[in-house]
C-alpha cells in the first residue's frame, strides 16, 4: 500500500491505493487495458496514431482515477477517460459511429458537468477537504447525492441512464468496446463507491430504491437484448443488465453494516472484476467473429465466457452471484419482504441472462457462418494473446483473488448449484421449445431504434443555430429634419432672431431684478 | 512691471516697423514676438517672486489715471498670449513661401498681440473698450487676408463686432455718468452699494456686447464662418486668443461690480447659455461637413465650458471654479492653436475643405494628424491633458452639491459630443482603403510646429501644482 | 529615491521608450525595429521578474510624482498589480514575436509597433497605478493607444469597428472619470489599500458612494465587456490577429476586469461593499454576462467572432469571482485573469494562423485542418478545452475555485451559472474541434506557403505552441510556487488575511 502527497502538482494531489479492494480494482483494470492493447496491435488498421494516442490517454485516465487519493486527481482521471473515449467510439469514421459518438459526447459532457457540481458540493460539505479518504466520513445532502448518482450513473450506464451504451459499443472497434464495457463504465461505479458516504441517513434511504433500480436494470437489459440481432448490441444490453447487478451490489454495500459491509464490498469488487474479464473477452470475440476465421478453441473460449455470464457452477459468475444473494439476505436495512422478493427475482434475472447468452451464441454462430469463407484471415497472434489473457484471467479469477475464494467454495455446494442451475435449465428448455415451434421475432419488432439518437440530433441543431444580428437602434428619417433646421439657421433673419432672444433675456433679467 | 509693459510695447514697435519695412516684415514681427515672449516670462517670474504690481500711467491720482495691473493671472495670460503668438508666428514663418497671405499679416498679428496684451493689463472699463475695439478691427482685417471669398464673413464679423462694441460703450457711458469713475476697483467699492435699474441695465448691455464679441451662445453665429474662412494662422489666433478677451472682461465685470443677488441671477443665465453652447456647438461640430468649420464650432462648444465655469463661480464661493475657468482658457487656447494649424496644414497639402479630405491622413501626414488628435484629446478632456485638468477642477466641487447634477450631466454630454467630433476626424485619418493623395509633398517642420502647442497642453497636467498655486486655488 | 522606487517607472518606460523610438523609424528598418521591440520586451520582463521576487519577499515599490491637486501620480508595485503586470509582460513577449511574424512585409509596421508598445506601457502603468487618479489616467491612455491598432487595416469594416470601439470606450472613460472625481471629492485619492479607504465616509456619504460605485463599474464595465456594454468587442475582432490577442488577453478587456478588482477590493473594500449591499447586483450582472456571451457565441459562424463572444463570457468570470467577496471566490476570479489570458491568446493566435496560412475565417472552413496544421490545432484544442474547464487545463483550476467560492460565499446558484456556461462553452467549442480533427479536409479558401519546414511561419507557430503548453502546465502544476494559483493565494492572503 502506498499513498503520497505530491506538492508540486495541483492542490492536494496525492496518490495511492487505499486498500486491497482498490488494488484489485486497479489490477483488473490494468490487465484489461493490456489485453485490449495486445488485441489492438493488429486489429486496428486505420488512423493508428490517433487510436493509440487516445487509447493511452483513456487508459491513463482510467488508472489515474483509481490511484488518485484526492478529488481533483480523480476528476482529472475521470474526465480524461470519458473524453478521450469519444475518439475511440468514432474511430471507424462511419456515419453510425459519428451519430453514436455525438450522443456519447453530449452525455459525457453533461455527466462531466453534473459530476463537477456534485464534487464541488461534496467538497464544500466536508469543509474544503480535498482528500478522498476524508470525504466518506461526512453526511451528504440529497442534492449532492442525486448529482453524484446522475453524474456517475451516466458513465456506469445502468437503467435509465444507459441510452448511450447500446449506441456507442457497437460503433467502437472491438478492443475499444472491450475496455469501454469492461473498465470504463465500472469507473462510474467506482466513483459512487468512493464518493458516497455509506452511513449517511439519506444514502440509507436511497439505497433501497437503488436496489430495486438495479434489479430493473438487470431485467430490462437482458430482455431488451433479445429483441436485437447485432451481437455487439446484445453485448451492450448485457452490460446494462450486469451493471444493474453491480448497482445492487453497491446498494447492498451501503445497506449493510460491519462485517457484512466488508463482505458486500468484496462481492462488488469481485463482480466488477468477473464482469470485466468476461465482457471484454466476449467483445473481442464478437469483433473477431465478423471478419476473422475462428478456430475451435475460440468457440470454446466464447462458450466459457457465456458459461460464466450465466453463472453456472465452477465459474467466477457463480461465486459472485452467490455472494450477491448472501449479501442481499445479510443486510438488515431494507424491509425483509423486499429482500425476499428481490431474492426471488434474481432467479428470474438469471433466466433472462441465460436466454440472452443463448441468443448471443446463436447470433455469433450465424455471423461466422454468414461471412465464413476460406479467404478470411486467421486470427493473429497478438489478438489471440489478448484474448488468452482475458479468458485465463476469467477462469482463474476465483482462485487468484483471495477474498472471493470463500464464495466460490460455497457456490459449489449442492443447494447453490441447484439454485444457480435451474434458471439456466429452464431457459434452455424455453429456448428449445421456441425453436421447436419455429417462432421467430417478427421483422418489425427487431432492432428497435433508439429515440435518443434522434434527440441528440435535435440537441445539436439547438446549439448550431445561425447567427442573428444584435439589437440595433434605427432612427427614422432624422437627417431630413436636421437639414431643415440647418437651412433655417442659415437664413438671413438669423441675426434678428438672435436679437430677439437677447432682448428677451435682458427683459427676464430685468424682471428678475 | 516694466517687463510686462515691454511685452505690450514690443509688438507695437514691431508692427510699426513691419508696416514701414515691408520686405523684412516677417522677421521683424517674429523677432518682436520672441522678445516679448522673453519679457513675459520675466514678468511672470517677477510677479511670482514679488507679488502683484500696478502702474499708473502718467502718474495721475487714483480714480482718474489709467491703471495697469499685473497679477499672477494677468501675467499668465500675457505669457499665454505671447507663447501662442510666437508659435503661430513661427509656423507662419516656416510656411512663408506658400502662404497666400501677404506681408499684411505680420503687422496685423503683432498689433493683435499688442492689443490683447494691453487688454489683460488694463483695469478700467474704457481702456478695455479701446483694446477691445482695436482687437476687433484687427481681427476683421486679418479675416480679410484670405481674399475675396472672405469678404462676406468679414463684413458680418465687422458689423457685429461694432454692434457689440457699441453696446459695451453704452454700458460704460451709463456707469460713468452715474459714478464718474471707470476703474474697476473704484467702481467695485461704489457700485454694489448703490444699485439701481440703471446699473443693472448697464451691466446687461455690456454683457450683451461682450457676448457678441466673444461669440458666446446665443450670439456665436458669426464665428464659424469667420474663423473657417480665415487663413490657418489667423484662425488659430482668433480662436485661441481673440475670443478670450471679452470673456476675461465679462468675468471681471460680474465678479466685481454686480451685487450678490444680481450675479446669482446672471449665473443662471450663464449656466444655461454655457450648457446650450456646449450641446449645440458640439452637435454642430459633429455634423458639419467642413473641417475648419468643425474646429470653429468646437470653439463655440469649448467656450460653453468657460461660461459654465463663470456661472458656477458666481454662484459658489469655491475658488476651484475660477481656477477651472482660467485652466479652460489656457488649455483651450493651446489646443485650438494646434488644431487649427494642423487642420490648415492638412487642408493645404491634401486639398479640399471637407472633412473627407482627411481620409488616410495618418499615413500621409502623420505628424499633423497626430497634433490634431492630441489637441483633440485635450478638447475632450482626456488625461493627462490641460483640458482634463480643467474639467477635473470643474467636476470636483460640483459633485458634493447634489442640486447641481444637471450641470454634471451637461458636462458629461458635452464631453461625449466633443469626443464624437474629434474622433470623427481621427477615424477618417486611419482610412487605408481610399486615402486622399497629397497634392505635393507635405512639409515636416510646420507639422511639428503644429504639434508643439498640443504637447504643451498635455504637459500642462504635470505642472498643475504650480498652476493651482499661481491662480490661487 | 533609491532604485526600488524607480523600478515601477522603469517598468513602464521599458516599453514606452522603445515604442516612441519605433515611431520615428523608417519603414524598411526591420532589423532595428525588431531589436528595439525585443529588447524592450526582454528588459521589461527582467525588471518584472525582479520586482516579482521582491514583492514575494515583502519589498515595497513606490513611485510618486505630483500630478493633480490632492491626487499625486503614484506607481505602486504590490502583489495584485504584479499579477497583471506579469501576465501582460509574458503575453506581450509572445504577442510581439507573433506580430513580427504576422506583419512581415506588410506596410505601416513602424506605426503598428509603436502603438503596440504604447498599448503595453499603458497596460502596465494601469496595473501599477497606486491610486484612482493614476488609474484613470492610464485607462484613458490605453483607449487611445489601442484605437490605432484596432483600425490598423484601414478598411471600411475596421473603421466601423474603430468608431464603435471609441464610442463605447470613451463613454466608459468619461463615466469612470466622473466616478473618480466624485470619489476624489468625497475622500481624496489615497493609495489603494486592502480593505478600501472609504469606511470613514460610509455613514455620512453612502449615497455618494453608491453613485460612485455605479459610475466606476459602468466605466470599467465597458472595457470588461459587461452585459449591456459589450457591443464593441465582437466588432473589434476585425483587427489583425495579434491585436485581437492584445485586446482580449493582454490589455483592454483585462484592464477593465482588473479595474473592477481594484475598485471592489482596494477602493471600496469588502466591508463597505457589504454594508452598501452592492454585491449581488454585480454578481447578477456578471452571471448574466457569462450566460449571454456564451449564448451569443453559439450563434456565430465567424471564428474570431465566436472567440470574441467567448471572451465576453469568460472575462466576467473574473468579475464574478471578485464580486462574490469571498476569499476562495477571489482566488478563482483572480487566477482566471491569468488563465483566461493565456487560453484566449492561444485561441486567437491559432485563429490567426488559420486565417494567414489557409485563409480560414468561418467555422465550416475548418474541416480537416488538424492534419494540415497539427501543432496549431493542438494548441487550439488545448485552449478550447481550457475554456470549457476540462482538466487538466488551467480553466479547470479557475472553475474549481470559482465554484467552491460561490458555495462558500453563499451564492449556490452561481454554481448553476458556471455549469450552464461550461455546457455552452462545450457546445460552441467542441463542434470546432470535431471539424478540425474528425472531418475530412476540403479545399482551403486561400492557401499561402509561409514555411518549408513547418506548417506555417515559425514566428506564428512558436507563440501558440508555448502558450498552449502553458495552459496545461498551469493546470497540472497549479500547486507549485511559481504558478499563478500560488501567486493568487498570496494576493488573497494579503488582501483578506486569508490562509488556505
Amino acid at each position: 500500500m502506498l499513498s503520497n502527497v505530491v506538492e508540486w502538482l495541483w492542490p492536494g494531489a496525492s496518490f495511492g491505493l487505499a486498500n486491497q479492494l482498490a488494488q484489485l480494482w486497479f489490477g483488473f483494470t490494468l490487465l484489461l487495458w493490456l489485453a485490449a492493447a495486445c488485441y489492438s496491435v493488429t486489429f486496428i488498421k486505420r488512423q493508428v496514431g490517433f487510436y493509440w494516442l487516445f487509447f493511452i490517454v483513456a487508459m491513463s485516465g482510467n488508472l489515474l482515477l483509481i490511484v488518485a487519493q484526492d478529488v481533483l486527481g480523480f476528476y482529472l482521471g475521470f474526465a480524461l477517460m470519458s473524453l478521450s473515449a469519444y475518439a475511440l467510439v468514432i474511430h471507424s469514421g462511419s456515419s453510425q459511429a459519428r451519430r453514436a459518438g455525438r450522443l456519447y459526447l453530449q452525455l459525457a459532457i453533461v455527466g462531466e458537468l453534473l459530476l463537477f457540481a456534485a464534487i464541488v458540493l461534496r467538497v464544500h460539505e466536508s469543509d474544503g477537504n480535498l482528500a478522498l479518504a476524508e470525504l466518506t466520513m461526512d453526511s451528504i445532502q440529497p442534492l449532492t447525492l442525486l448529482l453524484l448518482l446522475l453524474g456517475f450513473g451516466l458513465k456506469a450506464g445502468f437503467f435509465p441512464l444507459h441510452v448511450w451504451l447500446p449506441q456507442a459499443h457497437p460503433a467502437a472497434p472491438a478492443p475499444a468496446s472491450a475496455v469501454l464495457s469492461g473498465a470504463m463504465i465500472k469507473a462510474g461505479l467506482f466513483g459512487l463507491w468512493v464518493f458516497v458516504p455509506a452511513s449517511a441517513v439519506v444514502v440509507q434511504q436511497w439505497a433501497v430504491v437503488l436496489l430495486v433500480l438495479g434489479l430493473c436494470s438487470a431485467l430490462f437489459g437482458a430482455v431488451i437484448a433479445l429483441w436485437h440481432q447485432q451481437s455487439k448490441v446484445v453485448l451492450a444490453y448485457s452490460s446494462v443488465s450486469q451493471m444493474g447487478y453491480m448497482l445492487m451490489a453497491l446498494a447492498i454495500v451501503w445497506l449493510s453494516t460491519g462485517d457484512a459491509r466488508v463482505m458486500a464490498a468484496t462481492v462488488l469488487v469481485g463482480y466488477a472484476c468477473h464482469h470485466a474479464f468476461l465482457k471484454a473477452a466476449l467483445f473481442l470475440g464478437a469483433g473477431a467473429c465478423s471478419s476473422y476465421r475462428l478456430q475451435r478453441f475460440h468457440w470454446l473460449a466464447i462458450g466459457w465466457c457465456l458459461f460464466t455470464l450465466v453463472a453456472l457452477p465452477l465459474s467466477s459468475g457463480a461465486a459472485v452471484k452467490y455472494g450477491l444473494k448472501q449479501g442481499l439476505m445479510a443486510q438488515q436495512s431494507s424491509p425483509v419482504w423486499l429482500a425476499e422478493w428481490l431474492y426471488g427475482l434474481l432467479s428470474v434475472g438469471a433466466l433472462t441472462t441465460a436466454l440472452l447468452a443463448l441468443h448471443l451464441w446463436c447470433l455469433l454462430r450465424q455471423q461466422q457462418m454468414a461471412t465464413h469463407s476460406q479467404s478470411m484471415p486467421a486470427v493473429s497472434g497478438w489478438m489471440n494473446s489478448g484474448w488468452l489473457i482475458l479468458v485465463v484471467a476469467s477462469i482463474s479469477m476465483p482462485f487468484a483473488v483471495i477474498s472471493t475464494q470463500p464464495f466460490w467454495w460455497a457456490s459449489i455446494s449442492l443447494s447453490a448449484v441447484w439454485a444457480s442451475s435451474w434458471p439456466v435449465l429452464a431457459a434452455v428448455l424455453l429456448f428449445l421449445i421456441v425453436r421447436q415451434i419455429g417462432w421467430i421475432l417478427p421483422e418489425r419488432w427487431r432492432d428497435p431504434q433508439s429515440r435518443f439518437v434522434w434527440l441528440s440530433l435535435r440537441a445539436k441543431r439547438l446549439y448550431q443555430t445561425q447567427s442573428r444580428a444584435e439589437w440595433q437602434v434605427r432612427w427614422p428619417g432624422w437627417r431630413s429634419l436636421e437639414r431643415q433646421i440647418n437651412q433655417g439657421l442659415q437664413r438671413a433673419e438669423l441675426l434678428s432672431t438672435a436679437a430677439v432672444v437677447l432682448s428677451s433675456v435682458m427683459l427676464i433679467l430685468w424682471l428678475l431684478h | 512691471m516694466n517687463y510686462a509693459l515691454a511685452a505690450v510695447l514690443l509688438p507695437l514697435l514691431a508692427a510699426l516697423l513691419a508696416l514701414g519695412w515691408r520686405r523684412y516684415a516677417a522677421w521683424v514681427s517674429w523677432g518682436g514676438t520672441i522678445l516679448s515672449l522673453l519679457c513675459a516670462i520675466v514678468a511672470l517670474q517677477q510677479v511670482l517672486s514679488d507679488g502683484p504690481q500696478q502702474m499708473l500711467l502718467g502718474n495721475w491720482p487714483t480714480g482718474l489715471a489709467i491703471r495697469w495691473q499685473l497679477s499672477e493671472l494677468t501675467a499668465l495670460l500675457l505669457l499665454l498670449t505671447t507663447v501662442i503668438h510666437s508659435l503661430v508666428a513661427s509656423y507662419s514663418l516656416t510656411s512663408l513661401r506658400r502662404l497666400q497671405v501677404a506681408a499684411d499679416f505680420w503687422p496685423l498679428s503683432s498689433l493683435l498681440q499688442m492689443s490683447l496684451s494691453a487688454l489683460w493689463l488694463s483695469t478700467d472699463l474704457f481702456n478695455w473698450y479701446v483694446t477691445l475695439e482695436l482687437l476687433g478691427l484687427v481681427a476683421v482685417a486679418m479675416v480679410t487676408l484670405s481674399g475675396n471669398k472672405s469678404v462676406a464673413a468679414a463684413l458680418r464679423y465687422l458689423l457685429l463686432s461694432l454692434a457689440g462694441s457699441l453696446c459695451y460703450l453704452l454700458g460704460v457711458a451709463l456707469l460713468y455718468g452715474q459714478f464718474g469713475v471707470l476703474d474697476v476697483a473704484e467702481l467695485a467699492t461704489r457700485m454694489p452699494a448703490s444699485e439701481s435699474h440703471m446699473t443693472t441695465f448697464a451691466l446687461v448691455l455690456m454683457t450683451a456686447g461682450l457676448m457678441l464679441k466673444g461669440a458666446l451662445w446665443p450670439l456665436h453665429l458669426w464665428l464659424p464662418a469667420a474663423h473657417a474662412v480665415a487663413p490657418a494662422p489667423v484662425s488659430a489666433l482668433l480662436s485661441a486668443l481673440v475670443v478670450k478677451g471679452p470673456l476675461f472682461i465679462l468675468w471681471m465685470l460680474w465678479s466685481q461690480l454686480a451685487t450678490v443677488e444680481l450675479s446669482h441671477a446672471a449665473a443662471g443665465f450663464f449656466l444655461f447659455a454655457g450648457s446650450m453652447a456646449l450641446l449645440t456647438g458640439g452637435w454642430s461640430a459633429l455634423r458639419t461637413p467642413y473641417a475648419k468649420v468643425m474646429v470653429a464650432y468646437s470653439t463655440v462648444a469649448q467656450l460653453g465650458y468657460a461660461l459654465l465655469a463663470i456661472g458656477l463661480a458666481l454662484r459658489s464661493a469655491d475658488p476651484a471654479f475660477q481656477l477651472a475657468l482660467w485652466l479652460f482658457i489656457i488649455a483651450h487656447a493651446l489646443a485650438k492653436t494646434s488644431a487649427f494649424l494642423a487642420v490648415g496644414e492638412m487642408q493645404h497639402s491634401l486639398g479640399g475643405k471637407r472633412v473627407q479630405m482627411l481620409k488616410g491622413a495618418s499615413q500621409t501626414m502623420p505628424v499633423a494628424m497626430f497634433a490634431l488628435a492630441v489637441a483633440g484629446g485635450s478638447l475632450i478632456g482626456l488625461p493627462p491633458s490641460g483640458g482634463f485638468l480643467a474639467k477635473w477642477q470643474l467636476l470636483l466641487p460640483l459633485w458634493p452639491e447634489w442640486q447641481l447634477w444637471l450641470w454634471l450631466l451637461v458636462i458629461f454630454l458635452g464631453t461625449l459630443l466633443s469626443a464624437a467630433y474629434v474622433f470623427r476626424l481621427v477615424v477618417l485619418a486611419f482610412d487605408r482603403a481610399d486615402p486622399v493623395k497629397p497634392d505635393f509633398a507635405p512639409q515636416l517642420l510646420p507639422q511639428w510646429l503644429a504639434l508643439v502647442p498640443a504637447l504643451l497642453v498635455w504637459g500642462l497636467a504635470f505642472g498643475s501644482h504650480s498652476f493651482v498655486h499661481w491662480l490661487g486655488g | 529615491m533609491d532604485f526600488n522606487s524607480w523600478l515601477p517607472l522603469l517598468i513602464v518606460l521599458s516599453s514606452l521608450i522603445p515604442g516612441l523610438l519605433i515611431f520615428t523609424l523608417a519603414e524598411h528598418r526591420t532589423l532595428l525595429r525588431t531589436c528595439l521591440n525585443l529588447s524592450g520586451v526582454v528588459i521589461k520582463l527582467l525588471l518584472v521578474v525582479w520586482m516579482w521576487l521582491g514583492v514575494k519577499a515583502g519589498e515595497d515599490y513606490f513611485f510618486q510624482l505630483p500630478f493633480l491637486p490632492g491626487g499625486p501620480f503614484i506607481l505602486h508595485g504590490d502583489a495584485l498589480s504584479l499579477q497583471f503586470v506579469m501576465l501582460s509582460s509574458v503575453l506581450w513577449l509572445a504577442t510581439t514575436v507573433y506580430a513580427i511574424g504576422y506583419l512581415e512585409n506588410s506596410p505601416l509596421r513602424s506605426r503598428f509597433f509603436g502603438y503596440f508598445s504604447l498599448c503595453v506601457s499603458a497596460t502596465v502603468g494601469l496595473a501599477l497605478s497606486g491610486n484612482l487618479v493614476t488609474f484613470v489616467l492610464f485607462y484613458e491612455l490605453l483607449t487611445l493607444a489601442t484605437f490605432p491598432l484596432v483600425v490598423h487595416r484601414g478598411t471600411p469594416q475596421s473603421l466601423r469597428a474603430g468608431r464603435r470601439y471609441l464610442a463605447y470606450t470613451i463613454s466608459g472613460g468619461v463615466l469612470l472619470l466622473m466616478g473618480a472625481a466624485l470619489l476624489h471629492s468625497v475622500a481624496g485619492s489615497p493609495v489603494f489599500m486592502p480593505g478600501g479607504y472609504l469606511s470613514a465616509q460610509l455613514d455620512t456619504q453612502s449615497m455618494a458612494l453608491i453613485v460612485a460605485f455605479v459610475l466606476l463599474i459602468a466605466g470599467l464595465g465597458v472595457k470588461a465587456a459587461l452585459l449591456p456594454l459589450h457591443g464593441w468587442l465582437p466588432e473589434a475582432m476585425v483587427a489583425p490577429a495579434p491585436v485581437s490577442a492584445l485586446l482580449h488577453a493582454v490589455a483592454v478587456v483585462k484592464a477593465g476586469a482588473f479595474g473592477i478588482v481594484r475598485v471592489v477590493y482596494d477602493v471600496f473594500g469588502v466591508e463597505v461593499m457589504q454594508q452598501l449591499d452592492l454585491t449581488w447586483p454585480l454578481v447578477v450582472l456578471a452571471s448574466s454576462t457569462i450566460l449571454y456571451g456564451s449564448w451569443r457565441a453559439l450563434q456565430q459562424q465567424d471564428i474570431k467572432r465566436r472567440l470574441a463572444y467567448s471572451t465576453v463570457s469568460q472575462v466576467s468570470y473574473v468579475t464574478l469571482g471578485v464580486a462574490m467577496l469571498g476569499p476562495v471566490a477571489a482566488i478563482g476570479g483572480l487566477v482566471h485573469l491569468v488563465h483566461q489570458g493565456v487560453m484566449k491568446i492561444t485561441l486567437f493566435f491559432c485563429a490567426g494562423n488559420y486565417a494567414e496560412t489557409l485563409g480560414i475565417h468561418k467555422v465550416h472552413e475548418l474541416n480537416g485542418v488538424g492534419r494540415r496544421m497539427p501543432l496549431s490545432s493542438v494548441a487550439f484544442s488545448l485552449g478550447a478545452l481550457g475554456m470549457i474547464g476540462i482538466p487538466p487545463t488551467a480553466g479547470m483550476v479557475s472553475k474549481w475555485y470559482l465554484s467552491m467560492g460561490a458555495l462558500e460565499a453563499g451564492f449556490p446558484w452561481v454554481l448553476g451559472v458556471l455549469l450552464m456556461s461550461s455546457a455552452l462553452n462545450a457546445a460552441y467549442f467542441l463542434p470546432l474541434l470535431y471539424r478540425i480533427w474528425c472531418l475530412p479536409a476540403a479545399e482551403w479558401p486561400e492557401e499561402r506557403r509561409l514555411s518549408d519546414r513547418f506548417e506555417t511561419h515559425w514566428m506564428l507557430l512558436l507563440p501558440p505552441v508555448l502558450t498552449g503548453a502553458l495552459i496545461v502546465l498551469m493546470g497540472v502544476l497549479a500547486g507549485t510556487d511559481i504558478s499563478p494559483l500560488s501567486w493568487t493565494e498570496l494576493i488573497v492572503e494579503r488582501e483578506f488575511g486569508y490562509v488556505e
